[in-house]
């Protein structure tokens, strides 16, 4: 009997504890997500971009998508709003420009972005805290540089693990950088997949190894190639002694072998 | 009989198995010539829209030498360009490794590239050195449709004109390489060649600098001294010879570094080691690449991209020269974002020039921008020194902004008002 009575009490204690909890919940006033201590820059990625755009975008400067990725828009809009409230117009996120932004926009919540709703996890206050952007970039680029498009350089990339992967990481590098030095030259085809599909042009082509997935290797060796680094110094052309018997290739003047392959001029 | 069935029953078992394995094969063999006959056909194409469109290039080329309106001229060249054009994409889907001269290419392009200059220039159609180069390319059009022509008449006994297994077919090889080599005195024909696309210089440079200064440049930007086991090799051969790939290994990682022999300057710098989970800050990592850059020489940089794939960021730093910045060069620095460590270090582009290129008298800023098209929304203009189609610096007005929802840069020499071109951003 006693302990019936305990029962029915400790249920009535729980249930007033719960109800509590959730009014309290509900009561509060929608959270105002703040930034992190991190600066932020053209090419920054993550969810503090986000806000950020989000709150541009909420006082009128920003107009494109939230992607959370920091680009010449974004770019564009902080320095116009870095402009109109009289802070030193450099384009870039810093202390002085978020707590502006942050009392220009008292009631931005990340509920009013279209896809803030994906914005609300503890990766918010991570130094690195990745948008779903760069997520995608880890199977591929995302987007272009120095004059390529992210097709360009996924093809690139592409090539570059079909022909190289094994080698040496400046070999991997070696083949992207004599794609790029085709593409200046004059007697080469003006772009990157003419160049790459040219009949004969590339062996991994002939024998459907391009349509391997390249790795994150292979991918960076593409970037440092468009990044400038050529290991090859203007190499056109390149073949595995092993494996070529063809008489004009042999005869190119060579420039240096890097793993199995020899580059030419 | 037993046996007699045994037999009988054997025999029809080889006789279908033999039956279906002859079908089998006769499948894969009728395959493997549909096959061919498609790329066959296909290089065939090529092949004839190669010719189409040089006799149409040759018709443009006359056309253009037949008037001395600048207005008719132009509309010329743009028919010359557009050719010329095409005929390197007909070009390119031919095969391309029976020979590494690639002369009709070379030929092309130099032809698209001296017109597109005319027209940005404005050239006096009557001017002597434009009928010079029109009649030589005139003349050199109607050489390469002879060539294609020898091919595309040439007899074909059967659907493999082009291929031969897995190799090209002799007749095809052969009509290919003769063709290339009937060009190759014409791309030596220095009178025609345009600057914007003469060959790489290859005057040696004197080799100035010791493999131990090498080293030592490498030390300091690495930031390591115990240098005693790294190797220095000379090479002297290719873009930027001469040169010293000096290697080694460091706590961190294996270095390869090139400097010149020549200046002592570092021309890359790559540290090899496995990139951890990426948890350094992206700003301060930019902040730390431009001190890099400051610690290697490099004071007056701005920076001008920045790029994150594979917890691997990427900053590239124009020079500034008397303030502006030089947009055709640029010094790229690699920062692993597991720690913030530079681990990469690439020039890129021309060297920039060493003093401010002379603007004799500047267009005004609003006739300037009255060169941008209604639709371009602007945000923001600036001056900066760039190269010309000619090969030569000059100062010139950056204008960024909008085209819809793309952004674009619009770059306008400062003095003739001319559009130098348009980058698409991002």
């Amino acid at each position: 009997m006693r302990s019936g009575f305990r029962s029915v009490h400790l249920g009535k204690w729980i249930a007033f504890t719960v109800l509590t909890c959730a009014l309290t919940i509900t009561s509060l006033p929608s959270q105002v997500k703040a930034f992190t201590a991190r600066n932020l820059i053209y090419g920054s990625e993550g969810y503090d971009v986000n806000e950020l755009q989000g709150r541009l975008h909420l006082l009128g400067y920003y107009w494109g998508k939230n992607d959370g990725i920091f680009g010449w828009k974004t770019y564009w809009a902080v320095r116009t709003f870095q402009y109109n409230f009289g802070l030193p117009v450099t384009g870039d996120v810093d202390m002085a420009t978020k707590q502006a932004l942050v009392k220009a926009t008292p009631n931005w919540n990340y509920h009013m972005d279209s896809n803030g709703g994906t914005n609300s996890g503890s990766n918010a206050g991570g130094a690195s805290g990745l948008s779903p952007a760069t997520v995608v970039a880890g199977d591929g680029f995302s987007h272009g540089s120095a004059g390529l498009s992210a097709s360009d350089l996924n093809l690139m990339a592409h090539v570059v693990y079909g022909e190289a992967r094994g080698e040496p990481f400046e070999g991997q590098v070696a083949i992207a950088a004599v794609i790029l030095n085709r593409l200046h030259d004059p007697k080469f085809p003006k772009t990157i997949p003419a160049i790459v599909y040219a009949p004969g042009a590339f062996d991994c082509v002939n024998d459907g190894q391009i349509n391997l997935q390249p790795n994150a290797e292979a991918r960076r060796a593409v970037a440092d190639a468009v990044a400038g680094w050529d290991p090859t110094h203007g190499a056109l052309f390149y073949f595995n002694p092993a494996k070529t018997n063809n008489a004009w290739m042999w005869a190119r003047p060579e420039i240096m072998t890097i793993g199995h392959h020899i580059f030419t001029d | 009989m037993r046996r007699a069935i045994w037999w009988m029953t054997t025999a029809l078992a080889v006789v279908a198995v033999g039956g279906s394995a002859y079908a089998w094969g006769r499948q894969q063999q009728l395959n493997g010539q549909a096959m061919a006959t498609m790329v066959n056909a296909q290089f065939d194409g090529a092949l004839h829209n190669a010719l189409a469109d040089m006799e149409s290039l040759r018709g443009a080329l006359a056309s253009a030498m037949l008037v001395a309106d600048p207005v008719s001229f132009d509309r010329h060249l743009s028919d010359v360009a557009k050719f010329a054009y095409a005929g390197e994409n007909d070009l390119s889907r031919l095969p391309s490794n029976i020979s590494a001269d690639h002369n009709m290419n070379e030929f092309l392009h130099t032809v698209d590239s001296q017109v597109e200059h005319w027209m940005i220039s404005n050239q006096n159609p009557g001017a002597a050195s434009v009928q010079q180069a029109l009649t030589s390319y005139y003349n050199r059009a109607g050489n390469v449709i002879s060539g294609l022509e020898r091919i595309v008449n040439a007899p074909r006994t059967t659907a493999s004109f082009w291929t031969d297994g897995r190799q090209l077919a002799p007749a095809a090889r052969d009509g290919l390489a003769r063709l290339e080599q009937s060009l190759g005195t014409m791309v030596s024909d220095a009178s025609i060649h345009s600057s914007a696309t003469s060959g790489k210089s290859k005057v040696a440079s004197p080799i100035l600098v010791q493999s131990t200064d090498a080293v030592k440049r490498v030390e300091a930007a690495a930031g390591v001294d115990k240098t005693a086991e790294w190797k220095a090799q000379l090479h002297t051969t290719g873009e930027n010879a001469p040169y010293y790939v000096v290697s080694g290994d460091t706590k961190r990682g294996s270095v390869r570094a090139e400097v010149s022999a020549t200046t002592g300057k570092l021309i890359s710098y790559h540290l090899t080691r496995p990139i951890g989970v990426a948890k350094y800050d992206f700003a301060q990592a930019a902040t730390d690449a431009q001190a890099w850059l400051a610690h290697q020489g490099y004071h007056q940089v701005v920076r001008a991209d920045a790029g994150n794939t594979d917890g691997i960021a990427r900053f590239a730093y124009q020079p500034m020269i008397s303030g502006l910045p030089v947009l055709d060069s640029s010094f790229n620095v690699v920062v692993a974002l597991d720690n913030g460590q530079v681990i990469g270090f690439y020039e890129q582009g021309k060297l920039p020039p060493t003093s401010l290129p002379k603007v004799t008298k500047a267009l005004s800023a609003n006739a300037l921008r009255a060169k941008l098209g209604p639709k371009f929304h602007m945000q923001s203009e600036r001056k900066v020194i760039v190269e010309n189609p000619n090969g030569n610096w000059v100062q010139a007005m950056a204008y960024e902004g909008v085209l819809g929802d793309e952004p674009y840069r619009v770059i306008i020499d400062l003095q003739t008002g001319h559009e130098l071109r348009v980058d698409r951003l991002g």
